[in-house]
This record gives C-alpha cells, structure tokens and sequence, in this order.
C-alpha cells in the first residue's frame, strides 16, 4: 500500500507538488496518469527516497522506505531505464543490487528469465536496445519479489509483444495481492491494464477514481449516425434537444442522445440509417477533457474538430 | 491515516528463498566490492600505476646507478626510499581517479538511482564506498612503494652501485599507503560534492600536484607564510612523516648536497596528524553532506 500525504514540493520557489494526497491500495492496478512536468515522476521519486519532500509524507506499506529492513523486498521501481551501468554486464549489475540486501544470487537470474534476458545476462547492457534495456529496469524492480511496484512509463521502447507481457506482469502482479502504480502516457495501454486511476495536473490531484467512474464521469457519449437524409435527421435531432454536428454529406455526430434514442427519432422521420454507432468515451478523451487547462509544455499543432455544427 | 500492519506479507505470496533479506553495512560493502572489480577501469588504472610507479623507480636508478657505479659507491637507504617515491604522486592519483569513477561516475550514468533506490539509507553506501577505496588505496601504495623501492634497488646493484637496505623502509611505504589513502579521501569527497568525475579528478590533480609545486616555489622564494601554507599541504604534510625526510632534515648540509637534495622544514608531529585528518575529514564530511541532502538523478 502506498499512502501520499499532502505531499509538497518547491523548486526554487516553483511548486512542482501541491498537497497532493492520494492512496494505492494493493490488489488492483493503479494508473498515474498527468501532462508532461505534472509532478508524476517527482512524486515516485519521493517514494523512493532519491528526493525530500518540502512537506507531507509518503510511505510504502506504513514508512518511509529508508525505514524498511531490505527496501528491495518492500518496493521495486523502474524510474529510469538507464539506471543500471552500461559498462557492466546486466547480470552484475543485479548481483551487485541483490548483495547489498542480501538476497540469493538464483534470484538474479529467475528474474533475468521472467523478463527474457536469460540469453544476455553475461552482456553489458550499454549494448542493449531501448527495449532490453526496459526489461532489465523491470527485472531490478522485481529482484526482490516486493509488495509494492512503481513503474515510470514502463512500456517506453517495448515492441507490442512487449507492451502486452508488461501489461500482463502488471495485472498478474496486482491478481496476488501487490500494489502496482504505474504511470504512462499510453492511454489506450492504460485502459486495459488499470484498475483505477489518479490525475495530477501542475502539481495538484485533479482525480482518484475507478476507471469506470472516470471514464463516465469525464465522458462525452455521442452516436455516429450514417443517414439519406442528414438534414431533416439532424433537424430533428437538434429540435429533440440533441447537439448534432455534420461529419461528411452522409454522416452526422449527435451528442445528448444515446443510440436507441436517435434510432426512434430516425423511424419517426422516416429516414433510412446506414451506420448507428454508439461511440463510450476513451480515456484518452475523458484525460484530455480533464487536463485541457493544466498542460504546461504544449505543442503548436492543433487536432482537426468536426467541420459544421448543425442548430 | 497510516495503517501500519494492515497489508502484511500474507496477502501475497510468500518467497521463503527471501527470508533473509536485509540491508547491512557488510552487505553494501559486498556490492561495492563486485561493483569496483566489474568494471574494466578498475583494473585499468590500477594497473597503470603499479607500472607508472616501477618503471619511473626502476628508470630513474638506473640512470643514477649507471652514473655513479663509477666511484664504487653504494646507495644510501633514503636513496633508494626516494626512488620508491618517485611515481608515488602519479600513481596516488590514479587510484583516486579509480574510487572518482566509481562514485561519481554513479552519478553521471544513473547508476545511483538504482543504487539509492536499493539503499536509501545514502550514509550507508557512501561509507562503504568510502572504506573501500581507502583501504584500496593503503593497500596499493604500501605494496608498489615497496615493490618500486625493491626494483630501485635491484637496478642499483645491475649497475654495479649496489643499495643498502634498512628497516625503516617498512615505515616508509606504510606512509606512502597513507599518502594515496589521503589522496582518494580526498577524491572522494570532491566527487560527491561535483558528482562530475573528471571535474574531481582534476581539481585532485590540480590542487595537489599544480598548486602545491607553485607553492613550494614560492616558499623556496623566501614568503614565510607560502612556505607555511605549502608545508601543511597533503603531500608536505605526509612527506614530514617519512624517516627518510628526518634523516635529511637532520643531516648536515654536505651530507644533503652530496645527496643532490634540499633541506626543509619539518612539521610537529601533532602538526602533521591534524593536516592529515583535516585533508581526509573535511572533503569526506562535505561529500556526506552533499551525498544525503542533494536529490538523486
């Protein structure tokens, strides 16, 4: 279990954590999710003790890391793929991080055959790929089979085959009863692999919430609607109350409506329907609607919206 | 609300192969230990001033054996304990370049964010990095000042000059063991505080081996208080502890001149063990400092 406790942190004045407080509770995957310099990865620094919180607490399993016996054993974290020397062969590099808490040397290379570097243990991991080198930041994380996993973009480099092992690490990791926060800007990733997810913007906790509620909470539902006659469905659509917007000459975009309701409005019409889709708001959708205020670092290009509204 | 207890081992599987785990100081000094020797720097620069040393002692009696064998003169002890010394500073400097890498060098590939993650009690691994290279150090300089010193007199009597022995040569290569183990305390500390290997190697290099030669220059110039400030330097300080450097210090000035070396002024004992600890305590307690309080990145 991991507890946050109106964590806060000051940069030369800059306040890159504000009283954020939140809890992961082990059993189930927790996504955390935030714009690029939210405070994601300061906030996993934390919890590892690499940085001093201003104020506030963070503890794994009820303490501060520092305070546990063999940290390894507590929490396992990949918070930066190159963590491990590139000059050492990857073996090494977790026989030197297993001594110092004293675990078995077997350890090293059950975990090296988990994340499927068995083959290249006894190579220096400078010469690995981004991909290999991910696995091997998972392996050190796993080491000391720990109760509670933090992984910082886990997926970054992997290949699909890669993302799916990872996304079933996780879940599999969560099922025996671990904590698992994981952060990733891979939203359709994130979608399937969390349980719950918790949303920093600029420091601050914009949402802690099940994924379900999240989504539906955020969500925006619409209905694409394929009609012969989208000006008189879509006159009727607006006139019922519905916000319709036109997507091409055939197809329509209703939102307020669900799609039982805008195939009745179609039958009372009389207008023949080609495509009645019900379309549930991603979590990419239901994110970019929550953190549309709190991006700090945005690009200049913009993504097309839908050409005509209909009133 | 902390629930301490609440989320206990028995919600998930158990590993008995684990059971054991703990983090303790011998163990981190284990780690530090595969750490050091897995690296082919490690051996690399250790390598290079075991050979720096021997072949600037071996080389330099030579050239002196060959000079003098002529005059069927044998050389004195401290003779044959200055060639020892002679790559003593190089050498000294390489081994605090080997312990820079080992702890800075953490720092500029990343390393240390699995290394502090693993121990987040920083004291511990600073410390154990600290006694390592130390004792690594001691270790080094007494057994090349006594292997270089073995050489010089091996190339003394190849030249016909011959060498005499005394057991105060014992003494003089514990005190060079204590000079380099100066040298990489030193290192050490720098490295810490700049967490930038070449920057600490070379304000090393420059501070000990640049700044105290101008020093010594301008002491011999006749400034009293340069003269003061370069006798409590590191290498002066440990210098002052050598039995060779007191039987100069106490020779007659023919005896020194016929010897082709200058008489200096010898520090108190006292005097010398708090430059000593001062050298040593003041970069290691900074680097602590610096290793517990700044962020890991």
């Amino acid at each position: 279990m991991i507890e946050i406790s109106h964590l806060s942190k000051d940069y030369g004045g800059k306040a890159a954590l504000s009283d954020v407080s939140f809890t992961v509770q082990p059993g189930q995957v927790t996504g955390f999710l935030g714009p690029n310099g939210a405070g994601k990865s300061t906030t996993m620094r934390i919890l590892m003790g690499l940085e001093t919180a201003s104020s506030g607490t963070a503890t794994i399993m009820g303490r501060p890391l520092a305070q546990h016996p063999a940290p390894l054993r507590t929490a396992g974290a990949l918070l930066d793929a190159r963590s491990l020397h590139p000059a050492r062969k990857a073996r090494t590099s977790l026989l030197a991080l297993a001594d110092s808490n004293g675990l078995p040397a077997q350890r090293v290379d059950e975990v090296l055959e988990l994340t499927g570097l068995g083959a290249v243990a006894d190579k220096r991991s400078g010469g690995f790929s981004l991909g290999m080198g991910q696995r091997l930041g998972i392996a050190a994380a796993l080491l000391g089979d720990p109760q509670v996993l933090l992984f910082d973009e886990p997926v970054n480099g992997l290949d699909p085959e890669g993302v799916t092992w990872v996304r079933r690490l996780c879940r599999d990791l969560a099922s025996q009863g671990r904590t698992v926060l994981i952060s990733s800007h891979l939203m359709s990733e994130m979608a399937q692999t969390a349980d719950r997810v918790v949303v920093i913007g600029r420091g601050r906790i914009l949402a802690d919430a099940s994924l379900e509620e999240f989504t539906s909470r955020l969500g925006e539902n619409h209905v694409l609607v394929g009609a012969s006659d989208t000006t008189a469905l879509g006159n009727a659509l607006h006139a019922g109350g519905a916000d319709v917007r036109r997507l091409d000459a055939n197809r329509l975009d209703v939102r307020g409506f669900d799609a039982a309701h805008v195939g009745r409005v179609a039958f009372e019409t009389q207008v023949m329907l080609s495509e009645l889709t019900q379309v549930k708001t991603s979590l990419e959708d239901a994110y970019l609607r929550l953190t549309a205020a709190e991006v700090e670092y945005r690009s200049g290009v913009q993504t097309p919206q839908p050409q005509e509204v209909l009133r | 609300m902390s629930v301490q207890g609440a989320y206990t081992r028995d919600t998930v599987p158990e590993n008995p192969s684990l059971a054991g785990a703990r983090v303790t100081f011998w163990r981190v000094l284990r780690s530090e230990w595969r750490k050091l020797w897995s690296l082919r720097s490690a051996t690399i620069l250790l390598l290079s001033g075991a050979v720096v040393m021997v072949l600037f002692s071996a080389g330099v009696s030579f050239a002196i054996g060959s000079q003098a064998g002529e005059y069927e003169v044998k050389a004195p002890w401290f003779l044959v304990a200055q060639m020892g010394g002679l790559g003593l500073q190089i050498g000294a400097l390489l081994v605090a370049a080997n312990a820079v890498v080992q702890l800075a060098g953490e720092y500029t590939t990343h390393t240390a964010v699995s290394s502090y993650s693993a121990v987040p009690r920083r004291g511990l691994v600073y410390g154990a990095k600290v006694l390592l290279h130390a004792v690594l150090g001691f270790v080094f300089g007494t057994a090349m000042y006594a292997l270089a010193s073995l050489v010089s007199a091996l190339a003394f009597n190849l030249t016909g000059m011959g060498a005499q022995s005394d057991g105060r040569m014992l003494n003089e290569a514990l005190i060079s063991g204590l000079y380099v183990m100066v040298i990489v305390c030193m290192a050490l500390g720098l490295g810490a505080l700049m967490r930038n290997t070449t920057g600490a190697v070379v304000t090393v290099a420059v501070f000990v081996y640049v700044i105290s030669n101008v020093l010594v220059g301008l002491a011999f110039m006749g400034n009293k208080f340069v003269g003061w400030i370069s006798n409590h330097l590191p290498t002066a300080a440990v210098d002052a502890l050598r039995p060779s450097a007191s039987l100069l210090s106490g020779a007659t000035t023919e005896d020194i001149e016929a010897a082709g070396m200058t008489a200096v002024d010898r520090l108190a004992t006292w005097d010398v063990w708090l430059m000593i600890g001062f050298w040593v305590i003041v970069p290691l307690v900074l680097g602590y400092v610096a290793t517990v309080r700044r962020a890991v990145r």
